[in-house]
């Protein structure tokens, strides 16, 4: 520009002045570099310093305690084990296919043609898309199927009927015409009328109800007589869960509740109350504040045999119990139970083979694994793609030439050579999904639950609810469980990267 | 190393080509065949064929016979057209949207044209190797195996004699008899892409298509596949693309000259190095351009 004779034009920068901004810079760098490490070191620190006092054998094969010493994480893990193995069987193949789809039946057409680019560019978005989306999707979807096929919980439908006079009635429903339902409240555990300061509609007798902080006041009860007492319920379990009669151990001080029944007699850890009343109920509709729906929960009946019996209870009576388990009624004589407490929704699936599926799914297993599918699905796809991008143009010529079909190119050729990059990225995925605790709340995934599931209709917990649920209590004890949790959810996801780069590597060797 | 002694060898026999090609011909022997080369029946009938990508027409409306059992090469300066028309013999353009093509193209009495014609069964027909060695990241064995399973089921003793005949076939064998089950990117690139020649020998087909074999290969290698190719020119129609034209000379019946997408001339090699008709031709095969 400057000819040799006139001066440059500008003004010279001092150099140390760019010295010093480059070093400053370095050095900014750096600052925040660490400051981001050690946040990280400091978090994942206490962390394991609190839990890793809790951390042992008997924490990966304990069901989740009132009692922080003895809450484990058994169910949440293999709750997660279920739903990752089913999330991946459904997955995979759908991501594949559709990726397959995109990349190697890529149509000439040009509405085709727009129609293709369109739906690439949406499964982009969808990769965007917050999870909490897809549990709302997947409960209208899965849950509820549009609740086009009935009530998820159809096959034992559960009505609890708030009625104007605070009574609540609540029991199997029979019948549900305009003017009136008819409640059948024999046998059905809770299937109780629930009154605060109330009195009990004629003909009703009260039902059972237990609660270990105030075990003095019922132990000084007498058989035959009524009782009512209030406890804090700190928080959520499933209502009928704080009903059922269970071994007392498993109830702690503070709770909830207003419970009222008729204490019958007292075992070493053991309260019972009076049975479940008998005969139905009719109420006009008229009286009727609120009414929900829910599902009859599966019973554990702990015998005195040692024998533990899980099944749908049918009636609680006097002399017996009836319960479905396995497709049978079963009746077991009420001396021989020394302690019950219910454990879940859709038990009728609950021995089921592994594949029983009912519709609507409910909030089991599968409609769990179907939502975190869509929440993968778009990452499995934009990864399978890249991953069959990736196979070399010589090489599908290469089986083109030898007469190869379309779907045998696709099949022995590129598959094959994008199988490491495919099952990287599946892997990478599914080690989001296991983080991921919204789009299971939303579905219904349970807080608590003391079973690990058996067949994809099970009810389920998983890694991320139950640590949200130890986080959030109140006592400080839980915080450790928390913790340990963590530790544990951190590892499973570290054991899930290392797995993707193992692959990555056993295959890179294989084709280099 | 062995790419760096590719171009040399091109423009060494370029210039030796320049000075006397006809002694080339004449000393590789190309001659004494000449005689029978037109009278061999016809393989493939082009007929004002043109080929398009998009609106961009690569060949125009070219004209001329491949006949059964030569080795026929086409050459011509990059760019002009070959191996678009080899791509059309056995359909590969069919993976360019873009591509199409009018005219006649008749192999036996295949209409290649034809949108209807099963280009799978075509393939089968025609095999190709192509510029650039292709192995598949399997062994050597599952990549000569790979053709005939696709149409084909077969005891495993029936494969294992298949691959070892065809191996033998792409003068492979005994190289590799010890370690058929190790992987084919072990090889060199020239054993490569002879496995290549096996494994398009191995579907059984008819014709071989042959996209500049040798462009990627050292000086020794190159040797290797043309002897191969001569070997193999009394079982096959071979269509083969050169850039070499000395190379041409040595291995080819009969020649097509391509230029900017038009068939310039064609006819037996050893007329087309000594007597050319058109003075592109002459200029092309002197080493003048291209
Ligand atoms: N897939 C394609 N799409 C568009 N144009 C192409 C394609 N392949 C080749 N061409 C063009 O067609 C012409 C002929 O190409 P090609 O047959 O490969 O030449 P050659 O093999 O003789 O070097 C060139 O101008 C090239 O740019
Ligand atoms: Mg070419």
């Amino acid at each position: 520009m400057s000819g040799p004779d006139e001066p440059l034009l500008g003004r010279e920068k001092p150099a140390w002045r760019r010295r010093l901004i480059d070093r400053l810079f370095v050095i900014g760098c750096v600052a925040s570099a660490f400051v981001s490490v050690l946040i990280l070191v400091v978090l994942l620190g206490s962390i394991v310093v609190r839990g890793w006092g809790h951390l042992d054998w008997a924490f990966l094969n304990h069901y989740p305690s009132r009692n922080a010493a003895d809450a484990g994480l058994k169910a949440a893990l293999w709750g997660t084990i279920w739903l990752c193995a089913t999330c991946m069987i459904l997955a995979l193949p759908l991501g594949v296919g559709a990726a397959i789809l995109l990349e190697e039946y890529a149509p000439k057409g040009l509405w085709a043609r727009r129609a293709h680019s369109f739906v690439e560019l949406n499964i982009r978005n969808l990769a965007g898309v917050p999870s909490i989306v897809y549990g709302i999707i997947g409960l209208t979807v899965f849950v509820r199927c549009f609740g086009l096929l009935g009530n998820p919980n159809q096959y034992d439908q559960m009505i609890r009927a708030t009625l104007a006079n605070g009574v609540v009635v609540q029991g199997m429903l029979v019948e549900d015409r305009p003017e009136s339902v008819v409640i059948d409240v024999t046998g059905v555990d809770g299937g109780a009328a629930q009154a605060e300061g109330m009195s009990w509609p004629t003909g009703v007798e009260v039902s059972l109800a237990l609660v270990q902080g105030e075990t003095e006041k019922l132990l000084s009860a007498k058989p035959g007589e009524a009782v009512s007492f209030s406890i804090r319920r700190d928080y959520n379990l499933p209502l009928d869960l704080a009903f059922a009669l269970a071994p007392a151990e498993e109830w702690e001080t503070p709770s909830v509740l207003k419970v009222d029944g008729v204490f019958r007699e007292s075992r070493p850890g053991l309260l019972v109350l009076n049975d479940p009343m008998e005969g139905r109920m009719e109420v006009p509709t008229t009286t009727v504040l609120v009414r929900e729906s829910f599902a009859v929960r599966t019973h554990e009946f702990y015998l005195r045999s040692n024998e533990v019996v899980r099944g749908d209870s049918l009636s609680i009576g006097e002399k017996s119990a009836t319960l479905v388990s396995g497709g049978r009624a079963r009746t077991i004589n009420r001396d021989d139970i020394q302690g019950y407490r219910s454990i879940g929704s859709l038990a009728i699936g609950q021995e089921e083979s592994f594949f029983y599926v009912r519709l609507p799914l409910g909030g089991s297993v599968l409609a769990g694994a179907l939502t975190l599918m869509l929440v993968i699905l778009p990452v499995v796809i934009i990864s399978s793609q890249e991953a069959i991008r990736a196979v070399p143009k010589s090489l599908r010529e290469g089986a083109f030439a030898a007469g190869a079909t379309r779907w045998q190119m696709v099949s022995r050729m590129v598959l094959p050579s994008a199988m490491p990059g495919i099952m990287t990225g599946a892997i990478l995925a599914m080690s989001r999904a296991i983080g991921e605790a919204a789009p299971l709340l939303v579905v219904g995934g349970f807080l608590f639950i003391t079973f690990t599931p058996t067949n994809v209709m099970s009810d389920f917990a998983a890694m991320p609810l139950q640590i949200y649920q130890w986080a959030s209590r109140p006592q400080p004890e839980f915080y450790g469980v928390a913790a340990a949790g963590i530790i544990v959810l951190v590892a499973v996801l570290l054991g899930f990267n290392a797995a993707a780069i193992l692959i990555r590597q056993k295959f890179q060797k294989h084709t280099r | 190393m062995r790419h760096a002694d590719a171009p040399s060898l091109l423009k060494e026999s370029r210039e030796s080509a320049a000075l006397n090609p006809l002694a080339n011909v004449a000393r590789l022997g190309v001659a004494g065949q000449a005689d029978s080369t037109t009278r061999a029946p016809v393989a493939l009938t082009v007929r004002d064929f043109s080929a398009w990508y998009g609106s961009f027409q690569a060949i125009k409306s070219v004209s001329f016979e491949v006949r059964t059992k030569r080795v026929t090469a086409l050459i011509g300066p990059s760019g002009c057209g070959k191996s678009t028309f080899l791509r059309w013999i056995n359909r590969m353009n069919d993976m360019v949207a873009s591509a199409r093509a009018e005219g006649t193209l008749n192999l036996h009495g295949i209409d290649l044209l034809d949108q209807r014609m099963d280009v799978v069964d075509l393939r089968r027909r025609v095999g190709m190797v192509f510029q650039k060695p292709n192995p598949f990241p399997k062994s050597i064995y599952d990549n000569i195996a790979f053709g005939p399973r696709l149409h084909r089921s077969f005891r495993r003793a029936e494969l294992d004699r298949l691959v070892e005949q065809s191996l033998r076939h792409a003068a492979l064998w005994e190289e590799v008899k010890d370690r058929l089950h190790d992987s084919a990117l072990g090889l060199s690139g020239g054993q490569q892409q002879r496995l290549c020649i096996a494994r398009a020998i191995a579907v059984g087909p008819e014709v071989l298509l042959m996209d500049e074999p040798c462009s990627a290969l050292d000086p020794q290698a190159t040797l290797r596949i043309e002897d191969l190719i001569r070997q193999l020119r009394s079982e096959y129609t071979i269509v083969i693309v050169t850039h070499n034209m000395q190379q041409a000379a040595r291995i080819s019946d009969v020649t097509a000259f391509f230029y900017e997408g038009a068939l310039i001339e064609a006819g037996r090699t050893i007329d087309l190095f000594t007597k050319p008709q058109k003075k592109q031709t002459e200029e092309y095969v002197t080493g003048r351009f291209g």
